[in-house]
């Protein structure tokens, strides 16, 4: 293979790959936030605590986050074909992606409320602050940061999953390992797709910390 | 709005509370928390509740707000039933009820302006209104200059400034005070009690503030409520310290109140050690030598080198002979005894901040 028709299929596998991972962890993100909301609220020390809601809503995130990723993308195919009308291509990997992830990220969102201080939600209680107040102006405010260091990971890790799906017709870098590395031995091209995945998680880790830390105010001192 | 005496500008009820009971946790493990407190606060005076910990004086303060619900028992606030409100009222008259709390509680994400401006906020009021407002507060609480800084660049006397401006900034009728000077040193406690005074001399705004110190109810409170679970007396400040009427109450003034009763009729020496006293446990050889029970009172020592520097109060029986012993026994270990009244020795007691 000559060298720029190399340039043009690494080239294309990274702008699938980047195109995959942003466009589930937005998605991933749009079911995940709110639901590590509901989790945080209705738990057993939220503002509004509901046990039989947030256990169930534990249940379904326990089961879906059980499901190996690989056997969550071929069982979804049917889903996956209604939503965006094939099963190959890089837009056919981010119906499961965003399935995979949003569980995922709900539990990091949980964790990340989870660290607010009940004082600040007491002390926002006794001046009248209503439930949706204390969501926004408390527990997402307050932590910012460490939701910013969650979406970090949250991020690399559908990176992770949307290169694994390159063994079931998905695109991107995974697909360029699996189809000239594993199907072709072409280890070389393999080693390159892991090097730029690597350098990939790198720049997503580096200014996603650095904005993290950047966002807390209390680093200011 | 100004008056040097409280009470008496406005006897007005402002809090009034009826066979209160807050019960935690279920069947076996059930605990009583407060159980038939009735209590009136009246508009414009500084109302202390003392009481040892787990005396529920946290769960008392908290049914205030209905921060905590009561299991039974009524909160009627400027006359208005607070179990009653629909949750939007209550929001509502939460916001003329300001709380401060012991570890201040501050958004750490916001500048201490941002703080301010919080309630405001909630209550809808306008951006350019509530940062005027906010600025005003600041400027009340003697940190005008410190309007952009963080929590975390502020001291901990500073933090609970700028969360007293915050709970003042929605104009509130009272101010609960959740220990907000124990997690200060004594001279950022005065401070704190001074700024608090004021605020209630200026402002007019109760007070009520729930502490475990008798140092700080001494200091501003104008009434005082003993609690120990249920109540154990309520009474004006000088009076409840003058003539503590229940057990709880004399423990909490008196230390070892029980001792105090078991010796009464007692006398009080003051010792002095200056350093030449021999390298021993001299009270307790002193007990064993003279074979009297004695109880110390207030101590402040330090040992320097093994050797103890300092002065205390104790509390020897009546008995003449024994007296003597005692005296005799203490001048022959080379320390400086001399007898003192009941006055001086409690006088002592109360001179020692943080062991009263």
């Amino acid at each position: 293979m000559d060298f720029t028709r190399w340039l043009l299929v690494i080239g294309d596998g990274m702008t699938q790959t980047l195109y995959m991972t942003l466009v589930s962890t937005v998605f991933a993100y749009l079911i995940g936030l709110p639901l590590g909301v509901l989790l945080t609220v209705t738990g057993p020390k939220g503002i509004h605590p509901m046990p039989r809601l947030n256990q169930v809503l534990g249940i379904i995130i326990n089961s879906l986050r059980s499901v190996p990723f690989l056997i969550l993308l071929v069982a979804i195919l049917p889903l996956t074909r209604r939503l965006v009308g094939t099963t190959i291509g890089s837009t056919a990997t981010i119906p499961p992606l965003v399935i995979a992830a949003a569980p995922f990220i709900a539990r990091i969102v949980e964790s990340s409320l989870l660290e607010v201080d009940p004082g600040l939600i007491e002390a926002a209680e006794s001046m009248g602050a209503s439930p949706m107040q204390i969501i926004t102006k408390v527990l997402l405010s307050e932590a910012r940061s460490s939701l910013a260091t969650g979406a970090v990971i949250a991020t690399t890790t559908i990176l992770g999953y949307s290169a694994l799906a390159g063994f079931t017709g998905g695109g991107g870098l995974g697909a360029i390992a699996v189809n000239y590395g594993y199907h072709r031995y072409q280890t070389d091209v393999m080693l390159w797709t892991v090097f730029l995945l690597i350098v990939i998680v790198q720049v997503i880790q580096e200014v996603g910390m650095r904005l993290s830390r950047r966002m807390d105010a209390r680093s200011k001192k | 709005m100004s008056a040097a005496h409280p009470p008496e500008r406005d006897n007005q009820t402002l809090f009034r509370l009826e066979e209160l009971t807050k019960i935690f946790g279920e069947g076996e493990e059930q605990v009583t928390a407060i159980q038939d407190i009735d209590l009136t606060i009246r508009s414009g005076e500084i109302f202390g509740i003392i009481g040892l910990s787990g005396a529920g004086k946290s769960t008392l303060i908290r049914c205030l707000n209905l921060l905590e619900r009561p299991s039974s028992g009524k909160v009627i606030f400027r006359g208005v039933d607070l179990q009653s409100l629909s949750k939007k009222e209550l929001l509502q008259e939460r916001q003329k009820i300001g709380m401060i709390f012991q570890n201040f509680n501050l958004l750490q994400q916001r500048t201490a302006l941002e703080n301010v401006r919080f309630p405001l906020e909630i209550s809808g009021m306008g951006n350019y209104r509530a940062t005027q407002k906010a600025r005003e507060m600041l400027q009340l609480v003697g940190l005008p200059e410190k309007e952009r800084a963080y929590p975390t660049e502020l001291s901990g006397g500073q933090q609970q400034r700028v969360a007293i401006a915050r709970a003042l900034a929605s104009e509130p009728d009272v101010l609960l005070c959740d220990e907000a000077t124990s997690a200060l040193d004594p001279a950022t406690t005065k401070s704190i009690l001074e700024l608090l005074k004021s605020i209630n001399e200026t402002l007019g705004v109760t007070i009520i503030m729930i502490t475990h110190e008798m140092s700080v109810v001494q200091a501003i409170c104008n009434r005082v409520a003993v609690i120990d679970t249920t109540i154990a007396e309520v009474g004006d400040v000088d009076e409840v310290f003058l003539r503590p009427a229940s057990r709880i109450a004399r423990e909490l003034i008196f230390p070892k109140g029980e001792l105090l009763e078991r010796l009464q009729g007692s006398r009080y020496l003051r010792i002095v050690f200056d350093g030449t006293a021999a390298h021993e446990p001299i009270i307790a050889n002193m007990t064993l030598a003279c074979q009297t029970p004695v109880s110390i009172l207030s101590a402040d020592s330090r040992n320097i080198d093994g050797i103890a520097y300092g002065q205390m109060i104790i509390q020897i029986p009546e008995d003449q002979q024994e007296t003597e012993k005692i005296l005799s026994y203490l001048t022959s270990r080379g320390v400086t005894v001399e007898e003192v009244t009941e006055a001086t020795a409690q006088n002592g007691l109360f001179s020692e901040e943080g062991r009263v």
